[in-house]
């Protein structure tokens, strides 16, 4: 008895430790990027703290406009695998066709595929077509993501056929069936979409990077990433654009939080 | 690398294909359906092609042509702006990567991270998943104080890391106490790669502990019951059921782990700031950054275009022999 409740004391002080070790860093960055420089790492009454750091970062940066494409480019890409990527997914699912075992391999290989491989020819076309530094550049290639096709297509083929079958019977065509009876039932893996889309498109760098140059056409994290080289020495304005970067994924998480361990599930990423 | 999920693996898509043929048979046995006529066939192949059109359409246009465009443009003296100078020189690319010892380098440190980061992420994840999985209080506080890591950018992340393993910073001070050097670990050529393996782990437990999560779920509470009615102790139940009963997820873990591991950049470019990425002086360079330096850097398309190939073929065969060997042992 007392050894199992060793056993028990010590398994919660690994998890205090282990969610300090996670939390701790959060909070830091948030509490210092509310101090002016010098009190930066030392513990202050909360009559000291203040936003200014934050407003000198909005009249130093065009962080509103940094904002905007941000959240322009993401919504974008978003809808557009919501949209996009159950569609192709359910065909694979649940309709025969010719050539849906070639799709279906060409997806797997493609998802083996490191995104730096494409990353050169997309910019030669891009620039062709004159899209280079748009936000065109960072929504286009990204609309329709193999990885989630392929989500989709395990959602649906974990769930029972009947209900298609029914409204089939009723007289619903094929599109018909699927935009009014799997789409309303399909919430989970339209969220988890969202979840993984949302957060990965957000917090993407290397692509708005690689396509965008001039600074009123930034993503926030390449405009954090400007905020960072012209002032590395001065953390509290540098963590504040920490803050404002991550914020909304953050919120986004709180918000959705309760379908990610469902949906990871359902979507058969368990193997 | 957009998308935020990694790239997927076979023995995921294979496992679930079984799983689904399977609802799918008894569906059809309980359903009594009808045989199809060769109008309705029909009419099912022309759905099934307007309702893959756009995602095929997306993916000819922005993956297999940009790919086999690479492969191109890898056995070509390369450069988009000087068309006019691009001449075709066969394997010499390749033949130059093999003698160029900061490609070795990059490909030392690349293997380097996903020997290290790779075990070390799918064992913390795993024992993490495996605690939060039994009977715990606040739950849902420790698997989301977990996961938060993951939701906010790498970029910021490695900022604010750097703040912490700065010469006298919090983290650096205290790994002085157990008798490293107080410097800069991103700054400093010995702690460079430590830093950026410390900060990819930090980052990335809490996902696949999510998925760990996910799998453990699906393990029957009947064989655990049974288990102890005969008398196996915790770390047996844990061997010999948790560990086969969710080993095709393992496999998973590993495979996304390793093809994520070897993508690393981000980190790499917070760390480098204004110099050259894989900064100081090349200690974290790695295939990603040289690829992306020959091609955007140095404007040397052809041969940047190679070593991504490169790095395909590295992951590619890696993953397929990570199949293979999940094969034999099943």
């Amino acid at each position: 008895m007392i050894k199992k409740r060793m056993a028990k004391s010590l398994i919660y002080l690994f998890l205090i430790c282990l969610a300090l070790i996670f939390l701790v860093p959060v909070f830091y960055v948030f509490y210092n990027s509310l101090l002016p420089k010098r009190y930066i790492g030392s513990f202050v009454p909360p009559s000291v703290w203040s936003f200014d750091n934050y407003k000198e970062l909005f009249s130093e940066f065009p962080i509103m406009q940094w904002y905007g494409n941000t959240a322009i480019s993401t919504i974008a890409v978003v809808v557009g695998n919501i949209f996009f990527t159950p569609l192709a997914g359910y065909a694979l699912a649940r309709l025969r066709f010719p050539g849906r075992k070639t799709i279906f391999l060409c997806l797997m290989l493609s998802m083996m595929i490191p995104g730096q491989l494409v990353l050169l020819p997309q910019y030669i076309m891009m620039a062709k077509a004159g899209m280079v530094d748009t936000l065109w550049a960072i929504i286009l290639p990204y609309l329709s993501q193999s990885m989630f096709i392929f989500m989709s297509r395990q959602f649906f083929y974990g769930i029972p056929e009947e209900l298609e079958e029914a409204a089939r019977i009723d007289g619903l065509g094929r599109f018909g069936t699927y935009f009014r009876i799997v789409l309303p039932i399909s919430g989970v893996l339209l969220a988890t979409i969202a979840i993984f889309n949302f957060t990965g498109t957000w917090n993407s760098y290397l692509v708005p990077s690689t396509f965008i140059s001039s600074p009123d056409k930034y993503v926030l994290v390449v405009g954090l990433q400007t905020v960072n080289n012209e002032h590395f020495q001065q953390e509290n304005l540098t963590l504040a654009g920490v803050v404002l970067l991550s914020f909304p994924v953050i919120g986004f998480f709180m918000f959705t939080q309760k379908f990610f361990v469902q949906g990871i599930a359902t979507a058969g990423l368990k193997g | 690398m957009w998308c935020g999920l990694p790239a997927g693996c076979v023995r995921w898509g294979d496992s679930i294909y079984k799983k689904g043929a399977y609802i799918k048979m008894t569906a059809d046995n309980t359903g009594g359906k009808k045989k199809k006529t060769s109008k309705m066939r029909r009419q099912e192949a022309v759905a099934g092609w307007i309702f893959v059109l756009p995602a095929v359409l997306f993916w000819l246009i922005w993956f297999l042509y940009p790919a086999l465009k690479a492969i191109s443009i890898s056995f070509f003296q390369y450069n988009y702006a000087t068309p006019e100078t691009n001449t075709f020189i066969g394997l010499a690319n390749y033949v130059r990567l093999f003698q160029d010892p900061k490609f070795f380098t990059a490909m030392g440190h690349s293997f380097l991270m996903v020997a290290i980061v790779v075990p070390l992420q799918t064992i913390l994840s795993f024992a993490i998943a495996v605690l939060l999985n039994g009977p715990i209080r606040l739950k849902g506080f420790y698997r989301s104080s977990c996961y938060i890591p993951y939701v906010i950018s790498a970029m910021a992340v490695t900022i604010f890391f750097m703040y912490f393993f700065v010469k006298g910073g919090p983290a650096s001070s205290f790994f002085a106490l157990l008798g490293m050097e107080n410097v800069s670990w991103f700054a400093s050529t010995k702690y460079a790669m430590a830093f950026l393996m410390i900060v990819y782990v930090w980052q990335q437990v809490g996902f696949y502990m999510v998925i760990f999560i996910g799998a453990l779920q699906e393990v029957p509470m009947e064989l655990y019951e049974a288990a102890k009615v005969d008398g196996a102790n915790a770390w047996q139940r844990l061997t010999k059921i948790t560990v086969p009963m969710i080993k095709n997820t393992t496999y998973l873990v590993l495979t996304f782990g390793m093809i994520n591991a070897f993508q690393i950049f981000d980190q790499i470019a917070a760390m480098s700031k204004q110099s050259p990425l894989g900064s100081p002086s090349g200690a974290t360079s790695t295939l990603v950054t040289f690829l992306y330096q020959q091609s955007f850097s140095y404007m040397d398309m052809g041969y940047g275009s190679a070593a991504a190939v490169v790095l395909f073929l590295i992951i590619f065969s890696l993953s397929a022999v990570r199949e293979t060997a999940g094969r034999r042992s099943d």
